[in-house]
């Protein structure tokens, strides 16, 4: 084994080891004592099923608007694309609570759409399935969106030039070139659906829509009863499992909009049908996206007056030296997994080294820092303030994102790359070095983004182990809300819009 | 570079754990609290600026998601804690906090003075310094007089009335300590179990959600999503005093309000008793109290603090607080009932 194979192998292992262990020691207390329970199992089968009728539900209909508009975008001239793509990349990372406000304000009964539907109400399956699409379409946009513009049309023009309309061509090419990036995307949405749960409790309006992670959080934060919490996680995590081996381990995400050359098969043939996929695509990403992000400019953009800049300062200097942290040591870790899942040679390993970097998307952050300040509790005073409680969960739930980002970039290094550099004498550390990172580039600065966007918008770790008071937008947001200030809630909320914007922005400049 | 690169992290995180910053310290106290005390104006940085000023010795705040995990913090650590001070533990917590067998009784003499209504428990585990009345806050464009008059005067009548204003928004039981406090009070409201129940079905249509804490449902409620919110009567003072806003109004029972006493708690294994006697002085001290108002916008537990003008022009409600402290299983069990109770929402 080369040196730098055994130092990623050490870092990964590592990681592996403070993600299983925590969670090992909460599942014991629930394998040894499940006797004690005394649960109405009746409703615990209810709220289990709810769990996945919901994401399955939100999973779709994400699936539909998202698949939909990547196509749209992808495959068709329409005006503004990169605004949409800048956008959709955002919606994922905002603090739910600011979410699911915003988009009462547009579909409540007195919201911006709502009020012309008094009868209809936004509370229940309409809430919960527009907050899910609000968050989730992103995923559907971005990976099917990849796989639209990496695709070869030659197969397309063949069946059109031999009479084959362009549904056919659709269904019968086209589709099945993206049928694994939807599959894929439909899981990994439906595992982000099923740990849901501010969305699951305004939109829903009541306790019939209760979700696993309602009851996970009754049973940690409120009965601090482990036990249960440990058999609730289990469940969710063996419905994750399911899901994960259904979606495959292959990678396919890559975050950032890049245009190509190509060939546009379903580009409507008359400038009416041009105008006409314009101004649908545009009004649905309006009512499901752009709408609650305006009505949060509207309501925040006239209190930003009223916030101090040197809060202002002092906040975005914390949130972004934290979200740094993050990202440095989230890009690290999935860069060493994906190194190793591209280099080991066993297929086995690979396997292995791949699904436990995608692990962790399958475990709630309330879950995993239950479990890790059960397990240690002293890990709260590690570092300044607890801060490396935070860092640590933060990146863990940045690794799945960031390894499919590494993992698909390796992918594309082709093997006579590596044969070529071998036989003119490279060592492993000079291949690494100057083939791969700089072939890498992009991937880090993607993964890097990734890490800050989870940071920015994360707020249970941060309430669960800093402890000095310090703040990053999302807990200055929950704290204004605590007292009353909701207009500058909204001013933080906007801020925080602005800030991930600016930072996509940098890297689609730095990477163009 | 590039090359030590990973070495130079893994080197720098390894000397950033061992340099990790102590709890422990002598001169210093540490009190676990909640999240909604700190930030710059918050109760939690009065508090620390008048104990240095006062004592010399540091206060350090260790913030909580809630109040519920600043307990569970304590409970996982045992009488290993580094901690001294519990700051803000509610009566929705009292019975369970007392179970942990974790907290030592406070002098007699830390309690005189302070308002009969603010009471945690005869056997002073808890010092209480702040309080509040549950009320429902609505807003006087949207109701009139007449449909406000016509909502009764009990929790019982409110919730069971056919009153054509129907909207309210609430916290959740299960994980809001307000919403706990409120179910408490419908206990209290309804004599026996079928009434308890008949009310919360006949309230349950009339609510358009539940939301999962205070702030989501006062966030709603501002939107204009709901006609009245569950809330505390101090809400108005926020309105009057930092708005200049009288819109916001208070709907008053006869029969009177639930009660939220918050309180601070020993950590028994600690030894630094003067710090901590020192505290919990200063805690319920005028200079400390009078503060209270404008910062946690709840009540000070001192008798006779002098109160800003727009809390002084609340009304002042009966208070009803909870008789007998709930055992964790009636707990666990009123909670399961509820769920069925509301679980009819339309």
């Amino acid at each position: 084994m080369n040196k730098i194979l055994f130092v990623f192998s050490i870092v990964s292992g590592a990681a592996l080891v403070l993600f299983i262990l925590p969670l090992l020691n909460l599942f014991t207390q629930f394998l040894t004592i499940t006797n004690s329970l005394h649960e109405d199992w009746a409703v615990l089968l209810r709220i289990t099923f709810f769990t996945c009728e919901q994401a399955l539900l939100s999973s779709f209909v994400a699936g539909v608007f998202g698949c939909a508009l990547a196509f749209i975008c992808f495959e068709t001239r329409v005006v503004g694309v990169k605004v949409i793509a800048i956008l959709s990349h955002v919606t994922f990372f905002l603090p739910a609570l600011i979410v699911a406000l915003a988009i009462v304000g547009v579909w409540g009964n007195h919201g911006w759409v709502g009020k012309f539907f008094p009868e209809s109400g936004v509370y229940g399956w309409l809430g919960i399935l527009l907050g899910h699409l609000f968050f989730n379409f992103s995923v559907y946009f971005r990976l099917v969106g990849q796989s639209l513009l990496e695709s070869e049309k030659s197969e397309e023009k063949v069946a059109l030039s031999l009479g084959a309309n362009r549904w056919v061509v659709f269904w019968s090419v086209t589709f099945q070139k993206i049928k694994k990036s939807v599959i894929q995307s439909f899981f990994l949405v439906f595992i982000y659906c099923l740990s849901s749960f501010v969305i699951i409790l305004i939109l829903g309006g009541g306790p019939r829509f209760t979700s696993l992670e309602v009851a996970i959080y009754q049973a940690i934060k409120v009965d601090f009863n482990l036990k249960l919490a440990a058999l609730l996680a289990s469940i969710q995590l063996l419905f994750c499992f399911v899901a994960h081996l259904f979606s495959g381990t292959a990678s396919e995400v890559r975050i950032g909009f890049r245009p190509r050359l190509q060939e546009l098969i379903y580009q409507c043939r008359t400038g009416v049908g041009e105008k006409l996929v314009f101004a649908v695509t545009w009004f649905f990403f309006c009512l499901v996206v752009l709408l609650p992000m305006i009505y949060l400019f509207v309501k925040g953009g006239t209190s930003i007056s009223k916030l101090s800049p040197n809060d202002i300062l002092g906040t975005l200097k914390f949130s972004i030296l934290l979200g740094l942290k993050v990202a440095i040591v989230s890009s690290f870790l999935a860069f060493s997994s994906a190194y190793l899942a591209r280099h080991f040679r066993s297929e086995k390993v690979k396997r292995w080294v791949s699904f436990s970097s995608i692990l962790p998307v399958a475990v709630s952050n309330m879950v995993f820092g239950a479990a890790l300040l059960t397990w240690a509790p002293s890990f709260r005073d590690l570092g300044s303030e607890g801060l490396w409680g935070v860092v640590v969960i933060q990146a863990l739930s940045a690794l799945p994102l960031s390894f499919r980002i590494f993992s698909e970039s390796f992918s594309k290094i082709e093997n006579e790359i590596y044969f070529s550099a071998k036989s003119l004498g490279a060592s492993h550390s000079q291949l690494l070095t100057q083939v791969e990172l700089p072939m890498l580039k992009k991937s880090i600065a993607s993964s890097i983004v990734t890490g800050l966007g989870i940071s920015l918008g994360e707020v249970g770790a941060l309430l669960l182990f800093e402890s000095s008071g310090n703040a990053t937008f999302s807990i200055w947001l929950f704290r204004l809300m605590g007292k009353y200030q909701f207009g500058e809630a909204n001013a933080v909320g906007v801020l925080l819009l602005f800030t991930m914007v600016c930072i996509f922005l940098v890297k689609e400049s730095w990477e163009h | 570079m590039i090359k030590v690169l990973p070495f130079v992290l893994l080197f720098y995180s390894f000397f950033r754990f061992l340099g990790a910053t102590s709890l422990v310290k002598s001169d210093s106290l540490n009190v676990y609290t909640y999240d909604a005390m700190m930030g710059q104006s918050g109760f939690g940085e009065v508090l620390k600026k008048v104990f240095e000023q006062k004592t010399g010795a540091k206060l350090k705040l260790v913030s909580f998601g809630s109040e519920g995990e600043a307990l569970n913090q304590l409970v996982i650590e045992g009488e290993k804690t580094k901690a001294d001070i519990l700051l803000g533990i509610d009566s929705s917590l009292s019975s369970r906090a007392r179970a942990t067998k974790l907290f030592a009784p406070i002098s007699k003499e830390l309690f005189e003075g302070l308002d009969p209504v603010a009471d945690l428990g005869s056997d002073r585990l808890f010092l209480p310094f702040d309080f509040g009345y549950l009320a429902f806050i609505y807003h006087k464009k949207r109701l009139s007089e007449l449909e406000v008059s016509g909502q009764l005067s009990n929790l019982r009548e409110f919730m069971i009335s056919k009153a054509p204003t129907k909207r309210v928004v609430i916290a959740d039981p299960r994980t809001s300590s307000l919403g706990f406090s409120f179910l408490r009070w419908t206990q209290e409201s309804c004599s026996n179990q079928k009434l308890l129940q008949q009310c919360w079905e006949l309230f349950a249509p009339k609510l358009t959600t539940i939301a999962p804490s205070w702030s989501g449902a006062y966030g709603l409620f501002l939107q204009g999503e709901a006609d009245w919110v569950l809330s505390y009567t101090t809400s108005r003072a926020y309105h009057l005093e930092k708005e200049n806003n009288d819109s916001y109004n208070i709907l008053i029972f006869k029969e009177g309000h639930g009660l939220q006493v918050e309180g601070a708690a020993v950590i028994k294994s600690s030894k630094k008793r003067d710090l901590i006697q020192a505290f919990l002085k200063l805690l319920v001290s005028e200079e400390v109290q009078k503060q209270l108002p404008l910062t946690q916008w709840m009540y000070p537990a001192r008798q006779h603090t002098p109160l800003p003008k727009s809390f002084k022009d609340l009304p002042n409600p009966k208070a009803i607080s909870f008789s007998n402290e709930l055992s964790e299983d009636d707990r666990k069990k009123l909670l399961v009932d509820w769920i069925k109770w509301v679980s009819h929402l339309k």
